[in-house]
């Protein structure tokens, strides 16, 4: 029982705080999947875009478990207000769409999400406080645009958003993609073209698909992974540990499991051997013994997985806020200071089953006692 | 015709090794039924050892145990496990219920095992604790019984399966004078009354009073 919760737990503390790694890194910024100019992809500079073509995206679209496709225009600008200046990101995005995916309109703290062919911008919480700036005012943004244009203009704040990943809120400035085109001199032009997609283990199936209609070499179709190597190598290394530490934390359930049976064994001994010698078959004996164990094992596996689902339950609703250094060292790597808990059910039900298997392992031991015993002895025990 | 025929029955312990035990000695000896017998002798003798290869719970090192005209060495252990429900009926000096079954539960035990119907378990379960004077204590579990209670209801088992002969290794060793009389009274009038055979291991003076035929044991043998 015990094993289950805090193998659930532990798991899903574990996976789930992947989950909104790749969520707070991937999810609200990159996306699973991105198509860019390839030469856009080595360099990233603002020389090498790609054209946006409605057609392929809606033909992208298309692609079974594809939601919408996003396009981009994102660079580094120059910000000021007053007397202070800040590199800042800019990204240019579709108002409409993109918000279906990020959900960023419903992270505005003060003013009003973008809409379409917006003039002004959405800033970061952490960049306005830095400038000392508020809804209404004008920044001043600075930057080299498309092809050596310099590209200098006034813009409005419209909002501020408060982003979830720290590093990300105190560079961010979101825009129209039309005004972001504009002020870079790059009229029709994208930096990435983002996929947004159903169901992210589809991954693998999708980017051949998008290779094909692209059918393209200038333009290059990249996973999440391939954008994050460093996260994509944390999580797995991370992952290893998490399975060492379950590894462990099934070797002490088996042998606490294996203790409490051969304890339970040879506390019934004798009432087995009396129950044999009365004329009970030992086959029968057995399958008593196993169902019985089977049973408890069943009882205690359920109450375990209920028990551990409503803790995962809790702390995913309200989900552990690291603070201190811990804190810090989260942020540099762009993740949100939070232990999220996963609410897949799979993870439950892998442990129940672990656990599960466990017993039954452990359950062979009194099946070989009870073929094995004398009557005699057993009784005098 | 005897119900149990022992020839040449040895049991060695300790068969091959530097200090074996001769618990049984080449015994011969036979049983008839309904009778009330008593196996005595000192302490190691050899009773419970001669008790056990009677109840088929253990193997003799040699010899025949022939009982209701089947040998018994010649079964197979499931076999034997079905032969000693049907026909022997076990009484132990440590009672030996089962402690988490109420006293009607563990007599009716070896008739589940015999897959005897709910209604015939139960009446002839409630007739049996009745007949040791046990009936209003039907629904009451071992722990919360007297010795002398436990041992009645662990007869009124031994009767269940309607055995051959009921085997009883030390059944008042642990047992006060007043209980003894009691159990020892309501053996002797089932053997009486209804036929019952048994066979007791004991030696107990109480035991031996009572007994209709007394077999002496020394060293394994049969001496008297
Ligand atoms: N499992 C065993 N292994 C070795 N020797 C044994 C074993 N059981 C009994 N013995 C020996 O066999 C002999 C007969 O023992 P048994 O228990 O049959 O005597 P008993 O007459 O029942 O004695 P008691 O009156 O003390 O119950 C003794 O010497 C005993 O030490
Ligand atoms: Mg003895």
């Amino acid at each position: 029982m015990f094993a289950v919760i805090f193998g659930v737990s532990m798991r899903s503390m574990q996976l789930g705080t992947y989950d909104n790694m790749i969520d707070g890194a991937v999810r609200q910024y990159s996306g699973f999947i991105q198509i860019q100019d390839t030469s856009y992809w080595n360099d990233k500079t603002i020389d090498d875009l790609m054209t946006d073509s409605p057609e392929l995206r809606s033909k992208i679209t298309e692609i079974e478990d594809v939601n919408s496709v996003l396009p981009r225009l994102e660079s580094f600008a120059l910000i000021s207000s007053g007397s202070k200046t800040k590199g800042a990101f800019l990204q240019g995005i579709d108002p409409m769409v993109d918000t279906q995916m990020t959900g960023i309109s419903d992270k505005v703290v003060k003013g009003k999400f973008l809409e379409v062919g917006d003039d002004g911008f959405i800033i970061g919480q952490r960049l306005a406080a830095f400038l000392g700036i508020n809804v209404g005012d004008t920044i001043v943004l600075i930057s080299q645009g498309y092809h050596g244009v310099t590209a200098a203009n006034i813009f409005p704040i419209k909002g501020i958003v408060k982003i979830p990943n720290p590093a990300l809120d105190k560079v961010l400035l979101i825009g129209d993609i039309g005004t972001v085109q504009e002020f870079y001199g790059a009229e029709g032009m994208l930096t990435s073209l983002v996929v947004n997609i159903k169901n992210k283990n589809a991954i693998d199936e999708i980017i051949p698909q998008i290779n094909e209609i692209m059918n393209d070499k200038s333009l290059i179709a990249l996973s999440w992974t391939d954008m994050n190597k460093e996260l994509k190598q944390q999580i797995e290394s991370d992952n290893g540990g998490g399975i060492i530490m379950l590894i462990i934390l099934y070797s002490v359930v088996f042998f606490g499991i294996l203790g409490t049976i051969i304890m339970m064994t040879a506390e019934r001994k004798k009432e087995f051997a009396v129950m044999v010698a009365l004329g009970m078959q030992k086959k029968y004996l057995s399958a008593i013994v196993l169902l019985e164990t089977i049973f408890l094992g069943m009882i205690g596996a359920v109450v375990g997985a209920l028990v551990s689902s409503g803790i995962v339950w809790y702390f995913h609703d309200s989900p552990i806020h690291i603070t201190g250094e811990m804190a810090g060292i989260y942020e540099q790597f762009g993740i949100e200071p939070v232990l999220m808990f996963s609410t897949d059910w799979t993870i439950i039900q892998a442990q129940f089953i672990v656990v599960f298997s466990l017993l039954i392992l452990a359950v062979i031991y009194p099946m070989i006692k009870i073929s094995t015993f004398k009557i005699i002895e057993s009784m005098h025990s | 015709m005897s119900i149990i025929t022992l020839s040449n029955l040895n049991k060695i312990y300790n068969e091959g090794t530097d200090i074996p035990v001769h618990a049984v000695n080449n015994v011969d000896l036979s049983f008839e039924a309904g009778e009330f017998s008593v196996i005595k002798g000192a302490s190691g003798c050899g009773k419970t050892t001669l008790l056990n290869l009677l109840g088929g719970l253990d193997t003799p090192s040699s010899g025949n145990i022939i009982i209701d005209g089947v040998e018994i060495g010649k079964l197979s252990a499931s076999n034997l496990t079905n032969f000693r429900m049907n026909n022997i009926g076990f009484v132990f000096q440590a009672y030996n219920l089962i402690p988490v079954l109420t006293a009607r539960e563990n007599v009716e035990f070896i008739m589940h095992l015999q897959h005897k119907s709910k209604k015939e378990r139960k009446e002839r379960a409630l007739a049996l604790l009745e007949s040791v004077g046990l009936r209003d204590r039907a629904d009451v579990r071992p722990g919360k019984l007297s010795g002398g209670q436990q041992q009645r209801v662990a007869v009124a088992r031994a009767l269940a399966s309607k055995p051959k002969f009921i085997l009883a290794d030390e059944p008042t060793a642990n047992l006060d004078t007043k209980a003894t009389e009691n159990l020892l009274d309501i053996m002797e009038n089932l053997n009486k009354v209804e036929g019952i055979t048994f066979i007791f291991a004991s030696h107990d003076d109480r035991v031996i009073k009572k007994a209709h035929r007394l077999i002496e044991l020394e060293d394994g043998k049969v001496i008297g």
